[in-house]
Formats: C-alpha cells, sequence, structure tokens
C-alpha cells in the first residue's frame, strides 16, 4: 500500500474506533481525539476486547493485544493497524 | 520421621472454593479442544519468557522454561518425594520424574480427564489422584510442593475476605505440615492487581470459570503469616499476556477444527476469553505471583538453613 492510501486507511481506522468508543461509552466522537491519551476514556477489558474482535473482523487481519497496548493514542492504534494491511 | 502417615489435620467440614462440578465445567470441555491451542505439554499456566528477546520463544520452550523454574524454587531436584497440586495433564510431573532425585511424585487434580491423561503417560516413579488436597493424606512427607493454577480456584466469589484468607491459610497450614524438614514449596497463581474483586468480569466468572474467585498478595500473606516464610515473590504479570496472547493466534489459527470439536459458540466464547486475559494482564487489573515457601519452623536448625 503507497503512503497516502496507507494514511487515508489510518484515518478511517480512527473514525471507526471512535465511533465504537463513542457508542460503547455514550461519548460524542467530536469529543474523542485521535491524539488523546487512550486511558481517558475509560476502557475496561471487555470493550476492549470487543473493540479488538470487531476491528479484526472489519479489517480481516488479526491484531494481537500488544499492537493496542504499544500505542498511547488512537492514532498510535490505528496506524500500527494500517500497516499490517495490504 | 519415614513411614508414620501423617495425621489428619481437623477435618475439613467447609466445602471450599472450585468444586470438582466447577473445576471440570473448565476443564473438561474436550482434551482435543485444549489441544488446538496448548502447547505440546498441554501446560495450561503462564509461561516464562526469555528476557533478553522474548519473541525468539516458542511456547513449548516458554513452558519448559517455567517448569524448570517452578522446580527449582521447590528444591525438587534435591527432592526424594514431590507433591504437585493441580497437575493439569502433568507437563510437571513429566519433568519431575526425569529428575535423578525424586523417588515419589504425586500429582493432584479434580479434572477426570486430566487423571485420565497422566494415567495414559505412564511416568515412572508418578502417581496421579483424583483428588483435592483437602482430602488428601499424604503417606509420608514431602520435600517439595509446587501448585501451579490452582490457588485461583480455593475460593467462591461468595466467600468474605476472612473466609477466602481462612481457606488459604488452611492450605498453607496443611502443605507446612507435610514437608521435611529442609521442605520447600513453590506456588504460582493469577491475583488480582488493578482490578477489585466488585469489578470482576461478569462474563469469565460466569461463562468460563464458575465458583472461582483470585487472591489479592495481601491475602496470600495474612494466609501464609506465622505458617510459611515467603521467601520470593514475583509479579510476572506480562509473561502472562504475552501466553494468553499465544493462545488466542494458536486457537484462530486452527478454528475451524475448533468449530467442529466445540462448536461455533463455545470457540468464540474461548476467542474472547483468551484475548480479554490478555487484555487484563497488560492493563494491570490482574497479576501473575510467582511465590516461594518454607516452613517456618521452631528448631533454630532449621531456620538458619538457606
Amino acid at each position: 500500500m503507497n503512503v497516502a492510501a496507507q494514511m487515508s486507511r489510518e484515518d478511517e481506522i480512527v473514525a471507526w474506533c471512535a465511533a465504537y468508543i463513542g457508542r460503547v461509552l455514550n461519548i460524542a466522537p467530536a469529543e474523542i481525539q485521535p491524539d488523546d491519551e487512550i486511558e481517558r476514556f475509560g476502557l475496561d477489558s471487555a470493550i476492549t476486547t470487543s473493540m479488538l474482535i470487531d476491528l479484526e473482523e472489519w479489517l480481516g487481519v488479526e491484531i494481537s493485544p500488544a499492537v493496542l497496548f504499544e500505542q498511547s493514542t488512537l492514532r498510535g492504534i490505528a496506524s500500527a493497524v494500517a500497516a499490517r494491511l495490504n | 520421621m519415614t513411614g508414620q502417615s501423617i495425621e489428619a489435620i481437623e477435618p475439613a467440614s467447609t466445602r471450599y472454593g472450585g468444586s470438582a462440578d466447577a473445576v471440570r465445567y473448565h476443564y473438561d470441555v474436550g482434551r482435543a479442544f485444549y489441544q488446538l491451542w496448548l502447547d505440546e505439554s498441554m501446560t495450561y499456566s503462564c509461561a516464562l519468557w526469555r528476557e533478553d528477546d522474548p519473541a525468539q520463544d516458542t511456547l513449548y520452550a516458554a513452558q519448559l522454561r517455567k517448569i524448570q523454574f517452578q522446580l527449582e524454587l521447590a528444591r525438587a531436584d534435591r527432592a526424594t518425594r514431590v507433591l504437585d497440586i493441580g497437575c493439569g495433564w502433568g507437563a510437571l510431573l513429566r519433568a519431575a520424574a526425569a529428575l535423578p532425585r525424586p523417588q515419589a511424585i504425586v500429582g493432584l487434580t479434580l479434572s477426570e480427564d486430566q487423571a485420565a491423561y497422566v494415567n495414559e503417560l505412564k511416568l515412572h516413579k508418578v502417581e496421579v489422584r483424583l483428588e483435592s488436597w483437602v482430602d488428601h493424606r499424604p503417606a509420608d512427607r514431602y520435600d517439595a510442593i509446587i501448585s501451579i493454577g490452582a490457588f485461583e480456584h480455593f475460593a467462591k466469589p461468595e466467600d468474605s475476605v476472612e473466609q477466602k484468607v481462612a481457606v488459604y491459610r488452611d492450605f498453607f497450614r496443611r502443605c507446612r505440615d507435610w514437608l521435611a524438614p529442609g521442605g520447600r514449596m513453590s506456588l504460582q497463581t493469577i491475583a488480582y492487581g488493578s482490578m477489585k474483586r466488585e469489578d470482576a468480569s461478569a462474563f469469565i466468572n460466569n461463562e468460563i470459570f464458575p465458583a472461582a474467585d483470585l487472591p489479592r498478595l495481601d491475602e496470600i500473606a495474612r494466609a501464609a503469616d506465622g505458617i510459611m516464610e515467603i521467601t520470593i515473590v514475583h509479579n510476572h504479570r506480562l509473561h502472562y499476556a504475552r501466553t494468553f496472547e499465544q493462545w488466542a493466534r494458536n486457537l484462530r489459527q486452527h478454528r475451524v477444527r475448533a468449530v467442529r470439536l466445540v462448536g461455533e459458540a463455545v470457540t468464540a466464547r474461548y476467542e474472547r476469553y483468551l484475548t480479554q486475559s490478555s487484555v487484563g494482564f497488560y492493563m494491570g487489573k490482574i497479576g501473575l505471583l510467582r511465590v516461594g515457601l518454607r516452613p517456618i519452623s521452631n528448631r533454630w536448625a532449621d531456620n538458619s538453613q538457606p
């Protein structure tokens, strides 16, 4: 995937995650900034797991928890996940 | 000293934590299913990954490393008699049987399938008993006691903290009484970390491990107080995050066969449980304790021995 395509994939993933978190935690997606520290949103292990599993289903790729926890922001996660797509 | 039977401690009238049914619910879901995602030694507990480059380890190598670590902590290499409380599918029993010194190795499990599997291994010097530690009456003292991944089943969610500590105390008291002078114990258990008991996952409690409640480190310390001396505590939380991650990856790789064996619902349930456990360890909600213990003795000669 070229850089431009990967970056727009990244934006898509950010938007998906923001919508997901917003839905589950009843927060307006506009309040979920891609560069905020992710622990601010207060995701527990159950919600994080659901998000991870749904993300894998949507993208058709395996994402291990390590990928999530090496990042501190939604943008970081989206970037790491986008890098796994081809 | 030898040849005397160990007198029964006061009869255990209390029904402790993980009833046989509860343990069977989890472990008897089908050996073939577990074989899909556990390593070839069928070790269903936290592995020990090499420090320098954990990604270089296979799961099997990491499980063997854990087994060696636990055997060393309990000084099984110097032992004549070894007890494994919660022996699972026998990986540690097999490793102990390969040591030159031990002459008798006893494994306890509540799972009929695990007992059958260990018997099929026909390990020299090994006896597996379908028995709880509550009912165990050793023929003779042990020099080494190891317990990995059983402690989590001793308490029930409805137990008060005092009741939990009482169960753990009973366990440590028996183990102390069962150990010969110079004997050692190693314990491995999941424990609450930043998570409070009240916040424990309903999903895991209801669907995966009914009737189980995790200990807190302070409960273990309180229970051992005056009975066993704690010599070392490791919290290897991230080792378990990595272990569960690998199990989830293995299950996903064998998904088609898994569904054929246990169906879609059970497969999806385990995918969720394995992933969620990994997440819980990454988040620090739960930890993994490896604890070394030695009996507290009145004898100066015992206590002065390293």
